[in-house]
């Protein structure tokens, strides 16, 4: 399969983040550290569309504050619909925040609206837009590589969405410690399969 | 839409490929060579593209500061095109069409008359109006190799590839999941996962499994068909 057959057909892949995120937002009641940027504030935020999980063509869209703990978000999980697009909300460091769409298929953002900027001079605040987008890219980033870290590891299959599937019928799965758990064995199975390819 | 000041909707690319040494010299130059130069009414084209300042699409001096901030490359593409009011310009021809005939005592006129007419109306029209204008912003990280553009319009992202690669002789690259998790540090048995990687149904498995087949049969059914006719 040629790149570009490759780059359509896994698309999938963002529409599995974004529940995967959903998943993690609720297990930890949305705080939990990002990447290098420490303690973070996440949760959705007034818009989630969603998708049959094969047929493409069902579609409901929900509005309103916190869309993702409506009893019809639960539902449409349950019927299969998998999230596309979301609006989130995200404050770094107790003060930094960010609210913006998330296009899962596209991986993109859209409507981003960045924290304050305070200085004056038009070529600083250049630099501060692009510190602060780059931010946001870097919490994106980071929250995905987590994702593929789990994703891509044979704890996927055995640990991870078993867990999920129980959330989306209500029921309990992991709790936060055993979810760390299971990050800290991925990483250490990737640091195995990395030490292994170096020899 | 701007790097400088509004809203933040953005695509993002990875830049493939190396700087040499004296970048600084060689892209300025070759984005000089490619600045936007206005259209006028007596040329074919019907479309121009080319570089501008960034947030100044009236700028396309392009400067060395106006390009370079610090480890940032900034640019604007400028997109500008004839859009001729339709009903004018038909309103127009049928005149023109019917002074010809009645001066040539024809009953028609050919494809290649026709075709003659219409150009110097057109012509004539633009020295009327402005070409339409569209402007994007892009900054691009000259450390991470990161590009940021501010248009998420498919058509527009495939002109932006083609005026990049033409100036800057290397490759853009749109994130999606795949190229997003790609760009990720992943080991040889992760990059082998995700090449063969398929979708997770969360809803009841025997219900996905169903799905999934009858999805699975209706494409073959479809493919089949095809064939046949």
């Amino acid at each position: 399969m040629d790149l570009v057959d490759r780059i359509e057909t896994s698309r999938f892949l963002g529409s599995e983040f974004l529940t995967w995120l959903w998943f993690k937002i609720e297990l930890f009641e949305g705080t939990f550290d990002i990447g290098e940027l420490g303690s973070t504030e996440v949760w959705f935020d007034t818009a989630m569309a969603l998708v049959g999980w094969v047929d493409e063509g069902e579609k409901i869209t929900l509005r309103g504050t916190a869309p993702s703990s409506t009893p019809e978000a639960a539902e449409a999980l349950r019927q299969g619909k998998v999230p596309h697009k979301a609006s989130l909300r995200m404050v770094v460091g107790g003060n930094e925040e960010y609210v913006f769409t998330f296009n899962a298929r596209a991986f993109s953002v859209s409507g981003v609206k960045i924290p304050a900027i305070l200085t004056e001079a038009a070529e600083e605040q250049f630099y501060e837009r692009m510190r602060l987008l780059e931010q946001l890219d870097e919490l994106i980033v980071s929250l995905y590589d987590e994702f593929v870290l789990l994703r891509l590891s044979p704890l996927w299959d055995g640990e991870v969405a078993p867990a999920m599937r129980e959330w989306v019928r209500g029921k309990e799965s992991l709790t936060p410690r055993s979810y760390a758990g299971l990050v800290q064995r991925a990483l250490a199975q990737r640091d195995a399969g990395a030490r292994k390819k170096r020899k | 839409m701007g790097a400088l000041a509004g809203p933040l909707t953005v695509a993002k690319f990875t830049v493939r490929g190396e700087l040499t040494d004296d970048f600084h010299t060689t892209f300025l130059k070759a984005i000089r060579h490619r600045a936007f130069k206005p259209l006028t009414p007596d040329e074919e084209a019907e479309e121009r593209i080319g570089w501008c300042a960034v947030g100044s699409p009236l700028d396309a001096e392009l400067s060395h500061d106006a390009v370079f901030y610090n480890s940032y490359l900034n640019l604007g593409l400028r997109i500008d095109k004839w859009r001729l009011p339709a009903t004018l310009l038909k309103a127009e021809l049928n005149d023109a069409i019917a002074e010809r005939l009645q001066k040539t005592g024809k009953e028609r006129l050919g494809k290649t008359e026709k075709d003659e007419l219409k150009d110097r109306i057109a012509t004539r029209l633009k020295k009327r109006i402005l070409p339409s204008m569209r402007h994007f912003d892009l900054v691009w990280n000259l450390d991470s190799m990161v590009l940021w553009f501010w248009s998420q319009s498919q058509k527009t992202q495939e002109q932006l590839s083609v005026l990049f690669e033409q100036t800057f002789g290397l490759e853009l690259v749109l994130h999606s999941p795949y190229v997003a998790a790609t760009a990720l540090d992943l080991t040889e048995s992760e990059a082998q996962a995700l090449s063969t990687v398929e979708a997770t149904p969360f809803h009841a498995a025997k219900k996905a499994e169903r799905e999934r087949a009858r999805d699975k049969t209706r494409a073959e059914d479809r493919a089949q068909a095809e064939e046949e006719e």
